[in-house]
C-alpha cells in the first residue's frame, strides 16, 4: 500500500510537471512569430562568419575530469549505503573496512594530484 | 607591480567573504529600512537610493558639458557663420557639410547655403567650437536625446541648428517617442 | 447536506486508495503552485529588487497595469508574456526534437526532485495517514542527486545540438563544473547523514527534532557546557559546520549561479543556451531559480532542522511552546511558518552571495572543487566517522 501510494504520487507529480513545461514550450511555439532569414539562421558568433565544423576537438582535460568524476562518484555511491544501513551494525570493523576503501581512493587522488591531472592553468 | 602578499587569514577566503557579505547586507537592510519609511511617506526616497528616475527627473548638467550643436545668430536672425570651413576641417568625424554662397553684405565675404551636421557621426569632441573664429557654432543646448526611427532624422540642417528650442524635433524626422 | 457529507465520508472510508489519490493530486497542485510561483515569478522579482536595494538603486519598477506599479511585480508577468509571444527559434542545423527536449529536461528534472521534499509531517484523513510529501521515498536525498544528475543532460543536449561552437564550449564547461561538484555535494552531506542514519528527509528532521547538542558524543560530556548545550537543538549545522559551508558552496556551483556562473556568464562569456530564444530560454533561466529553491529546501531539511522550532514540541494533539500549552493548529502553523522562514532566509542568502561576489576563474573553480573541497569533505567525513565510533 505504502509503495503504491509513493509511486502513484511520484507519477502524478511527474505527469503534472511534464504537462506544465511541455505546455509552456508548445504555447510559445504556436503563438510566437516565425520570421526566418539567412542571417538569423547562421550560428551566433558575435557577428563574424562561422569557420569550420562546429563539433571540433576539445581539450583532453574534460575527458580526464569525466573519468575522475566516475571514480569518485562511484565511491560516494558506495559510501551512502555504508553510512545509512551498515554502519550501526559494523562498528569498529566497519571503520577499518571503510578506512581501507577510502585509503585506496585517497591514494588515487594523491597520485592524480602529483601527476598534474587536476591542473587547469 | 608585485602581487600583494596575502596573509593566512585572507587566504582562508571565508573570513574575507563574510566581510563582503556583511557590507552588502548592511546596505540591503539600511536601504530596506529607508524604502519602508519612504513608502509610509515619512521621508524622501532619496535616502534609500541614488537612482535618478530619468525621464521624469533630470540631472543638472554642468555648464561646460558638450551637447548637440546650435548655430548662433546675428541681430537680424541670420547665422553668424561665414562658411570658412574651419569647423568642417577640424572635425575628426567628418560630420559637418557646408556649402558656401555669396553674402549680400559686401562687408561679409560668405554665408552658408547649407550647413548640415550628421549627428550619427558626431563624437561630441567640441573641436568645431574651438575652431570657429566667429563664435558661430556652440554645443550648449543641453540636449542629448537624439533618437529617431531612421538615420535621416539625425542629419540636422541649418534651419534646425538655428532653432533656439533645445528639445525641438527636425521637421523631416519621426521622433522616437511617437507612442506617447 | 448532512446526508451528502455522510455518503462522502462513507465513500472515502471504503476506498483508501481514492483518499490517497485525491491527496496526491492536492499535494501535486500545492507543490506545482509553490515551485512555479517562487521559482518562476517571485525569485526573478527578488533578484531584480534585492540587487537594486543592495546597490542603492531602485530596481525595475516601470511595468504597470492601469497605472499600478506594485513595486515592479508586474515585470514578471511582462516577462512571461514576452517569453510566450517571442519567436521560438530553432537553428536550421539543429535537431528540432533534441533542441526542444533540452530545456524541458533541464527544468522538469529539477522540479521532479521536489517530489521527495517533505513540507510537513503526517496528517490523518478518513482513517488514512497521508504524508505531506508527494513521494515519501526512503532514498530521499539520493533521488534529489539523481534528478540533479539528469539535469546535466539538459545542458549537454542544449550545447551539443545547437550547432554553435560557443554553446558547445559552454556546455563542456558546464558539464565539467557540475559533475566535479556533484562529488563534493554528495560527500559533504554524508557527515550529517552519519548522525541521521537515513536518506529519508522526514527521518532527518525527526532526528534533529528529537535530539539536542547535549546528547551528541563528546560535546555533551564537556564539563560546563554540557548542560547549556542540552538546550540547543541538534541541527545539522551545529554538528557539521564545515560540512554545511562546503555543502552550501557546492550547491551554488551546482545551480551555476554567480560566483560560479561560468557555464553561462550572463554578459561576458557565451553559454550553452546562446541559440535559445523565447520561452525555451526563459525555461533555462527558470531552472536556475527552481534549483535555488530546491537547494534552499534541502539545506533547511538537512542542516537546519526542517520545520523544527526550538522550544516547540508537537505531541499527540497538543502543542507546547516553552512549557505553555498551545492549540494544536497554531503549533502546526508555527512549524509551517518556521519552515517557510528558513527557506526564505536561504533564498535571500543565495541572492546576497550572488550579488556580492565576483566570478571565479575556471581553473580556480576546478582547483577549489578537486583540491580543496574534495579532500576537506573526505577529512570531515573521516573525522566524523572515527569520533562516532570512538564514542560508542
Amino acid at each position: 500500500m505504502a509503495f503504491t501510494v509513493t509511486v502513484m504520487g511520484l507519477l502524478i507529480f511527474a505527469a503534472a510537471v511534464a504537462a506544465n513545461f511541455a505546455g509552456m514550450i508548445l504555447t510559445s511555439t504556436i503563438l510566437g512569430p516565425k520570421r526566418r532569414n539567412s542571417v538569423k539562421d547562421q550560428p551566433f558568433e558575435c557577428g563574424s562568419l562561422p569557420v569550420g565544423p562546429t563539433h571540433t576537438r576539445f581539450h583532453i582535460r574534460f575527458y580526464l575530469t569525466a573519468i575522475l568524476f566516475l571514480i569518485f562518484d562511484i565511491e560516494v555511491v558506495f559510501l551512502y549505503p555504508f553510512i545509512t544501513i551498515l554502519r550501526p551494525e559494523l562498528g569498529v570493523t566497519g571503520l577499518w573496512i571503510m578506512g581501507a576503501f577510502l585509503a585506496v581512493l585517497v591514494f588515487g587522488l594523491a597520485y592524480e594530484w602529483r601527476r598534474g591531472g587536476m591542473e587547469w592553468d | 607591480m608585485p602581487k600583494p602578499k596575502m596573509t593566512f587569514v585572507e587566504r582562508l577566503y571565508l573570513p574575507e567573504i563574510s566581510k563582503g557579505l556583511a557590507l552588502t547586507s548592511r546596505h540591503f537592510f539600511r536601504n530596506l529600512w529607508h524604502h519602508s519609511l519612504a513608502s509610509l511617506g515619512l521621508e524622501s526616497r532619496d535616502r534609500a537610493m541614488v537612482t535618478i528616475a530619468y525621464p521624469e527627473v533630470r540631472r543638472p548638467y554642468p555648464l561646460v558639458a558638450r551637447s548637440r550643436h546650435r548655430l548662433t545668430k546675428r541681430e537680424d536672425g541670420s547665422p553668424k557663420c561665414v562658411a570658412c570651413m574651419m569647423c568642417a576641417t577640424a572635425c575628426p568625424a567628418d560630420c559637418i557639410f557646408i556649402e558656401a554662397e555669396e553674402h549680400p553684405d559686401p562687408a561679409i565675404e560668405k554665408r552658408p547655403r547649407h550647413f548640415d551636421i550628421d549627428m550619427s557621426k558626431c563624437v561630441y569632441c567640441g573641436f568645431c567650437v574651438e575652431a570657429c573664429p566667429e563664435d558661430a557654432i556652440r554645443m550648449d543646448t543641453g540636449s542629448f536625446e537624439l533618437a529617431y526611427f531612421d538615420r535621416k532624422g539625425l542629419v540636422y540642417d541649418k534651419e534646425f541648428l538655428l532653432n533656439d528650442d533645445p528639445h525641438a524635433v527636425p521637421a523631416h524626422a519621426e521622433p522616437l517617442s511617437r507612442g506617447n | 447536506m448532512h446526508t451528502a457529507l455522510d455518503s462522502l465520508n462513507a465513500a472515502m472510508s471504503a476506498h483508501p486508495l481514492l483518499v490517497q489519490a485525491l491527496a496526491a493530486v492536492a499535494k501535486t497542485v500545492f507543490m506545482m503552485t509553490v515551485v512555479m510561483l517562487i521559482g518562476g515569478l517571485i525569485l526573478s522579482w527578488v533578484e531584480r529588487k534585492q540587487s537594486a536595494i543592495m546597490q542603492d538603486r531602485i530596481g525595475a519598477n516601470r511595468a504597470a497595469i492601469l497605472g499600478v506599479r506594485a513595486w515592479g511585480l508586474f515585470h514578471n508577468l511582462a516577462d512571461a508574456a514576452k517569453g510566450i509571444l517571442k519567436e521560438d527559434f530553432i537553428p536550421p542545423d539543429a535537431n528540432p526534437f533534441l533542441h526542444t527536449l533540452a530545456p524541458f529536461l533541464a527544468v522538469s528534472t529539477a522540479v521532479v526532485a521536489f517530489a521527495v521534499l517533505p513540507f510537513g509531517g503526517t496528517v490523518h484523513l478518513w482513517g488514512q495517514s497521508v504524508d505531506l510529501t508527494i513521494a515519501p521515498l526512503p532514498i530521499g536525498i539520493l533521488f534529489v542527486w539523481a534528478m540533479m544528475g539528469m539535469g546535466v543532460y539538459g545542458v549537454v543536449l542544449a550545447g551539443y545540438v545547437s550547432n554553435n561552437k560557443f554553446s558547445l564550449l559552454g556546455c563542456l564547461r558546464a558539464t565539467a563544473q557540475v559533475i566535479s561538484y556533484e562529488v563534493a555535494t554528495g560527500l559533504t552531506v554524508l557527515g550529517a547523514l552519519l548522525f541521521y542514519r537515513s536518506l529519508d528527509f522526514r527521518d532527518m528532521v525527526a532526528w534533529q527534532m528529537g535530539h539536542n547538542l547535549g546528547q551528541v558524543p563528546f560535546l555533551g560530556h564537556l564539563p560546563d557546557l554540557g548542560a547549556v548545550l542540552a538546550h540547543i537543538p541538534a541541527w545539522g549545522v551545529f554538528l557539521q559546520p564545515l560540512g554545511f559551508v562546503l555543502f552550501f558552496t557546492a550547491t551554488i556551483v551546482e545551480m551555476t549561479r554567480i560566483p560560479f556562473d561560468l557555464p553561462e556568464g550572463e554578459s561576458e562569456i557565451i553559454g550553452y543556451n546562446i541559440e535559445y530564444s523565447g520561452m525555451k530560454f526563459m525555461i533555462f533561466m527558470m531552472s536556475e531559480f527552481v534549483e535555488s529553491l530546491l537547494f534552499a529546501w534541502v539545506i533547511v531539511l538537512v542542516f537546519f532542522g526542517g520545520w523544527s522550532l526550538p522550544g516547540l514540541h508537537l505531541g499527540d494533539g497538543v502543542a507546547v511552546l516553552f512549557g505553555h500549552a498551545l492549540p494544536y493548529a497554531s503549533g502546526v502553523a508555527l512549524e509551517a511558518a518556521a519552515m517557510a522562514l528558513k527557506i526564505v532566509f536561504f533564498l535571500w542568502f543565495q541572492m546576497l552571495v550572488r550579488w556580492s561576489l565576483p566570478r571565479f576563474r575556471y581553473d580556480q573553480i576546478m582547483h577549489l572543487g578537486w583540491k580543496i573541497m574534495l579532500p576537506l569533505a573526505l577529512a570531515n567525513l573521516a573525522v566524523t566517522g572515527v569520533l562516532g565510533v570512538l564514542a560508542r
